[in-house]
């Protein structure tokens, strides 16, 4: 799926309570209402195509996940690739997994590939080949 | 001294028994009570129970374990597979790579308290 950058003004009624609260996150993690607004929302539309992921806090922002496990979906995904794909292999390995969890991983990540790059090796560490 | 390791939640639970039966001292995340946790969880259990945390993905990691280490909490270290070397389906080569790396932090050739990445 293609991220548009653009972004039109709307306007919208909210219930008091609803506008509270979102001001009250929105400064609790320095971010503008309309930032936790947009958030929301693609969160939640991401939520209604693929059932089975959920988004979460991690220390570098907001990720998603793959529901009912502590797996990301990039984690996820790189399971499914190391596994070529197989759900047998995969379930033999993995036997608390089921594949509507892995599907809805891998179907996030068709959607979104720039979720599924690997990260590069952290600087810091000391490099022990075997 | 024999390290030991927690296995996180993207490495097979499969491979954490195949690592004790070849007679290493693993743990895993996956069918244990840290299932579905978040990382910051992992790592203080890693932390708690003595244990090197193996992983495939860091990212959220480097800077809980920095953080730890800043508040006075000593981790055991922290490894890195990577997965430009090791897929998640080579289960086999991973075990073998544990096992090396197991037997060269033994030998105090290896320090992983400040983060190893593991390549072939």
């Amino acid at each position: 799926m293609r991220h548009s950058t653009r972004r039109r003004h709307t306007t919208m009624r909210l219930p008091e309570e609803v506008l509270k609260e979102l001001k009250r996150y929105a400064e609790g993690h320095q971010r503008t209402p309309g930032a936790v607004i947009t958030m929301a929302l693609k969160e939640w539309v991401d939520m209604q195509r693929f059932p089975g992921i959920d988004y979460r806090w991690t220390p570098t922002g907001r990720e998603p996940f793959v529901t009912g496990t502590g797996l990301t979906i990039r984690e996820m995904w790189w399971i499914w690739k190391g596994f070529k794909g197989r759900w047998p292999r995969i379930r033999y390995y993995y036997p608390h997994f089921r594949k509507a969890q892995v599907d809805a991983a891998v179907a996030y990540g068709k959607a979104y590939p720039e979720t599924t790059t690997l990260d590069e090796d952290p600087p810091g560490f000391t490099v022990v080949k075997v | 001294m024999k390290p030991r390791f927690l296995l996180d939640e993207q490495l097979s639970p499969r491979l954490a028994a195949a690592a004790v039966r070849a007679g290493l001292d693993v743990t895993s995340v996956s069918g244990s009570l840290l299932e579905g946790q978040n990382d910051l969880t992992v790592l203080l259990a890693a932390t708690a129970q003595d244990r090197i945390l193996v992983s495939f993905n860091v990212r959220h990691l480097v800077p809980l374990m920095t953080d730890l280490i800043h508040s006075g909490l000593k981790p055991q270290g922290l490894v890195k597979i990577s997965p430009k070397s090791f897929h998640q389906g080579n289960v086999k080569g991973i075990l073998r790579a544990l096992m090396k790396l197991a037997d060269r932090i033994e030998r105090g050739e290896v320090d992983p308290s400040m983060g190893v990445t593991l390549m072939r």
